[in-house]
């Protein structure tokens, strides 16, 4: 049953941080309507950036609709982050199945991030001025807390897509190209000084 | 256990650097998910059909992966 937890965003036309909320543990046909309800905005700005002769981002292609078919949503727990009304972002994580591969933490359980997204109206160059920024934030401390609660002390790890690399650079160890993933992604792993350097702001 | 609350400050100044920078991730189930024949769709198609006003009820019609 979804529950929600309360958190904030940065809403950029006045810079000031407003009340959110993360859904935890939606289900499969929440996932696919708040797809569809992005979709409309999704190809707006497809259609702006090919009448300006800028390339699309790569996940642009999916399709929730059909590949949610294709997709065992057993093996996965969703959240989404909720503002004024409509999802700002999802995610989707595995607590089972994943295992640590930098040298502090090989072989240690860790939370694996199977997909995350934000609006397409928060993202800069689609949008003259994203809506709010923080989604990402507000999610990724999100896997954190769930990997302290299933104890795995904050560790996560995720396969980034190319444009969003930058992103977590930041806050995470990055291993380089995957070979074993099917995209052959760049592969992230965030230990536990890091989840604590990034929700606390210094080391633990 | 540990709490991983995070302070209106600091999260103010990560959602700063956060901007409006794109988060996707994308994991292995889900890129064997899309990958599968028939999950990907055709945009370029999706958006033609959105502009010339005869995609059904808003459902794509999905084209197999190249």
């Amino acid at each position: 049953m979804t529950s929600r937890r309360p958190t904030r965003l940065l809403r950029r036309s006045d810079e000031k941080l407003v009340q959110a909320e993360i859904l935890n543990e939606i289900s499969r046909d929440e996932v696919i309507d708040i797809h569809m309800d992005w979709q409309p905005e999704r190809l707006a700005a497809l259609k702006n950036l090919r009448s300006q002769g800028k390339p699309w981002p790569e996940n642009w292609h999916w399709d929730w609709s059909t590949k949610a078919d294709n997709l065992n949503f057993l093996a996965y727990r969703c959240f989404a982050v909720e503002c004024e009304g409509r999802a700002q972002g999802l995610m989707m994580i595995a607590t089972i199945g994943w295992r640590g591969r930098i040298d502090n933490q090989i072989g240690k359980p860790v939370l694996y991030i199977e997909y995350i997204e934000s609006a397409p109206w928060n993202l800069a160059g689609l949008v003259e001025t994203p809506r709010f920024s923080g989604v990402g934030i507000a999610l990724i401390r999100t896997a954190i807390q769930v990997s302290a609660d299933e104890g795995f002390a904050g560790r996560i790890a995720l396969h980034s897509l190319p444009q969003s690399q930058p992103f977590y650079r930041r806050y995470m160890h990055d291993l380089g190209m995957d070979a074993s993933h099917g995209e052959n992604l760049c592969y992230f792993e965030m230990t536990e000084k890091q989840a604590n350097q990034f929700v606390k702001g210094r080391p633990s | 256990m540990n709490d991983y609350a995070m302070s209106d400050e600091l999260f103010l100044e990560r959602a700063r650097e956060e901007g409006g920078c794109m988060i996707g991730a994308v994991g292995a189930g889900l890129a064997k998910a899309m990958s599968s024949m028939a999950v990907n769709v055709s945009l370029y198609e999706a958006q033609q059909r959105s502009v010339q006003g005869n995609n059904g009820a808003g459902q794509f019609k999905a084209a197999k992966a190249k």
